[in-house]
């Protein structure tokens, strides 16, 4: 995607974010500001300096992250842009678009990436992910009419959802260090060539796509492509950022997403 | 992506073994069953990590299933918010209403628990679907709660936390009767927020604010210290056992995926994860560290949070700001190590002593027990309890205790475990029954 495009479509979200923000209310209670007190714990288990930086190999949460000062900028980066615009604009989405036509624009999309899933499971010559991939793409373009209802699901073909980051991983490519993407969020040296690689993919297959469907001004298309497929993935991830009851959140769902890949490259 | 968060979510859910495993689910609405079966675990440990399978629990009418609970917040005019915790300037709960008059409920958070966890979520359905008003409200344990609310910066002192409570109460009232009559206020809550619940409807006595109909405390500890040293005990390096805690979650971790890899596991929800229950090999020292470890977490992020809010000095040093871009892995790592007991000991204890003359650890721990409510909950006709004989986190007095001073007003089912049955058909069927009573003032 072009950065112009992408500066255009980010400047409509922050529009439509605005545009669903509301205040906060606010109380007067001076007892609770919470000033600073002389309180100091008698005895401590006080974290030096230096023991902080050392990397913690130990823990059970130890995962390999040599740019986490960077990572952790970006996670909060993510987070602010997730609660000002994406969260805003999908919750504005469910409001607005009635539940089954949602599904279909769900399921639209969902068939349209079963074709990078298929290059994937061809790519990591895995002939199961290949046949449910074919299986569920005719199925659904045909009887779920152009794939706007997504009956292999309820045939009992489940999605192989197989991406390149996954494909590197059967060709025996590490993982490398966790990386957090800008607005994209978790990934992995390996995921992030992963996900460039499917982005790729995608856009070649949507500028095939509008040819064949005769449109004139590939820009606008793909600008609305990329935006339906923004509130559609966000609207469907249940995720909020500083959610999890834990205010060491990064560090847990970094090791979260580092297992749950690794599950994945075993299936 | 999706796929790939929701994954992440789920091995989350996991590794919190202390939260129930299908926690993730809303509870789907269907026919209703006119016998209920039998709740399935019989082992306490079991119950209590797994919780109920769906296919045992309660079926919500689908208005009160499909109805989804509003967060609403607001925020302390010029409250001191450290850097670190930037996304936590609010104060939120969640409200969920009916379109006419009617009592109201509140629900009070178990430990570490937030206003919209499933078991919060759950009981605001239930409720809402017998015509109240219900409002969830985050335990005064969460971090959330210490950084956007709680006076002291500290929790674990009940009568701290259950002031802060109060006011927050007292807000959430002046809010929702702005937009809804209310007939009547009741006040629930589960595990540590049972205890909290007593604890209002006792500091209610002074001001009457709100003259609570029913007072409804499902699973109680009766000591909260005691049900913590319980806790501690299961992973304490001393104890007798075969294997380590950091073992136990490693050979669920491998359980886990060897279970993914040999089911061709196509989508991961509740039905799949209660499959992998079925097949998992689990002794009861396995589910006692799990549970342990799952406590010292939710007892880590508390520790944590107040230290950096009060800078005391105990884990972070006094003298330095944590910016949001710090790895704070080391400190987990510290505050994981610390026990309840410690905690007490060395932070707790000294920060009240700091506040009130002549504080002793006896009248700190006195002063949050259910015993020291007897006479309270022996005369309130209003207050009812409901748990279950084997739950883990009561020892014989203390359930002895309870079922003596409630008497009739107590119910308690032999097996469930700790809020294990919370969702259960049968369990939920009398909750109803109970804040629906009439007359009991």
């Amino acid at each position: 995607m072009p950065p112009r495009h992408a500066a255009r479509i980010i400047a409509l979200f922050v529009l439509a974010g605005l545009l669903c923000a509301c205040g906060v209310a606010t109380r007067q209670a001076p007892e609770y500001t919470l000033p600073e007190t002389a309180f100091h714990a008698p005895k401590s288990h006080v974290v030096d300096a230096e023991a902080a930086q050392r990397i913690d190999e130990q823990s059970m949460l130890y995962v390999y992250d040599p740019i986490e000062r960077v990572n952790r900028r970006t996670y909060n980066f993510n987070a602010m842009a997730d609660r000002a615009i994406f969260v805003p604009v999908a919750t504005g989405y469910q409001k607005a678009v009635p539940k089954t036509v949602r599904t279909g624009v769900s399921n639209f999309i969902g068939n349209l990436n079963e074709l990078p899933g298929l290059a994937n499971s061809a790519l990591q010559a895995n002939q199961n992910k290949v046949n449910v991939t074919v299986i569920r793409f005719v199925t659904n373009t045909v009887l779920g009419v152009g794939g706007l209802f997504d009956v292999a699901t309820d045939l009992g073909f489940d999605r192989a959802d197989e991406d390149f980051g996954q494909t590197l991983s059967v060709w025996g490519v590490p993982s490398g260090a966790y990386v957090v993407l800008p607005l994209y969020g978790p990934s992995s040296a390996r995921d992030t060539v992963g996900t460039a690689g499917d982005m790729v993919f995608s856009y070649y297959q949507m500028e095939y796509l509008f040819d064949l469907a005769g449109v004139s001004d590939h820009s606008l298309a793909g600008n609305i492509n990329t935006a339906v497929r923004a509130v559609n993935t966000r609207s469907e991830t249940p995720f909020r950022y500083y959610t999890t009851d834990t205010p060491f959140e990064y560090d847990v769902l970094r090791f979260a997403y580092t297992k749950a890949r690794a599950l994945q490259g075993q299936d | 992506m999706t796929r790939r968060l929701c994954l992440a979510a789920i091995l989350l859910l996991t590794l919190c073994a202390a939260s129930a495993a299908f926690a993730g689910d809303a509870p789907t609405a269907g026919a209703t069953t006119a016998t209920a079966p039998r709740y399935p675990f019989t082992n306490r440990y079991r119950a209590t990590v797994y919780g109920t399978p769906p296919e045992y629990r309660y079926d919500l009418p689908a208005a009160a299933a499909e109805a989804m609970p509003e967060t609403r917040s607001f925020k302390i005019d010029g409250r001191r918010i450290p850097e670190l915790f930037w996304y936590c300037d609010a104060v939120e709960y969640s409200v969920l209403l009916q379109k006419r008059e009617a009592p109201l409920i509140f629900i009070i958070a178990g430990t570490g628990a937030r206003f919209n966890s499933s078991k919060v979520r759950f009981l605001q359905q239930l409720f809402y679907s017998a015509g109240f008003h219900t409002v969830g409200i985050s335990s005064p344990t969460h971090y959330n709660s210490l950084v956007s609310l709680s006076k002291h910066g500290i929790s674990g002192y009940v009568p701290y936390d259950v002031e802060d409570l109060y006011t927050l109460l007292r807000w959430v009232k002046e809010d929702v009767e702005k937009t809804v009559k209310v007939s009547r206020y009741s006040v629930s809550g589960y595990s540590l927020g049972a205890l909290h619940a007593a604890f209002l409807a006792k500091r209610d006595e002074k001001d009457k604010l709100f003259n609570f109909d029913k007072v409804l405390l499902i699973n109680p500890p009766v000591d909260l210290y005691n049900s913590a040293l319980v806790f501690d005990s299961w992973i304490s390096e001393t104890a007798d056992a075969k294997q380590t805690p950091q073992q136990a979650i490693d050979k669920f971790i491998a359980d886990f995926t060897d279970f993914y890899r040999t089911n061709h596991v196509g989508r991961l929800d509740s039905s799949v994860l209660y499959r992998f229950f079925k097949t998992l090999d689990v002794s009861d020292e396995e589910l006692r560290q799990l549970i342990g470890v799952g406590f010292r977490v939710t007892a880590s992020s508390m520790i944590f949070t107040s230290d950096v809010c009060l800078k005391a000095g105990y884990i972070v040093p006094a003298d330095k700001t944590i910016k949001t871009s710090e790895p704070l892995l080391p400190y987990f790592t510290a505050a994981s190590r610390i026990s309840f007991e410690q905690y007490v000991d060395e932070f707790l204890l000294p920060y009240v002593q700091s506040q009130e003359t002549g504080m002793t650890k006896e009248k700190l721990l006195a002063a949050c027990t259910l015993m020291g409510l007897e006479g309270f909950l022996r005369s309130a006709g209003n207050v009812y309890v409901i748990g279950n004989e084997d739950d883990p986190i009561l020892n014989e007095r203390e359930l002895a205790f309870l079922k003596e001073t409630f008497g009739e007003r107590g119910v308690f089912f032999p097996r469930g475990g700790h809020c294990g049955n919370l969702q259960y058909t049968g369990f939920a069927q009398k909750m109803l029954e109970l804040v629906q009573k009439k007359g009991a003032r």
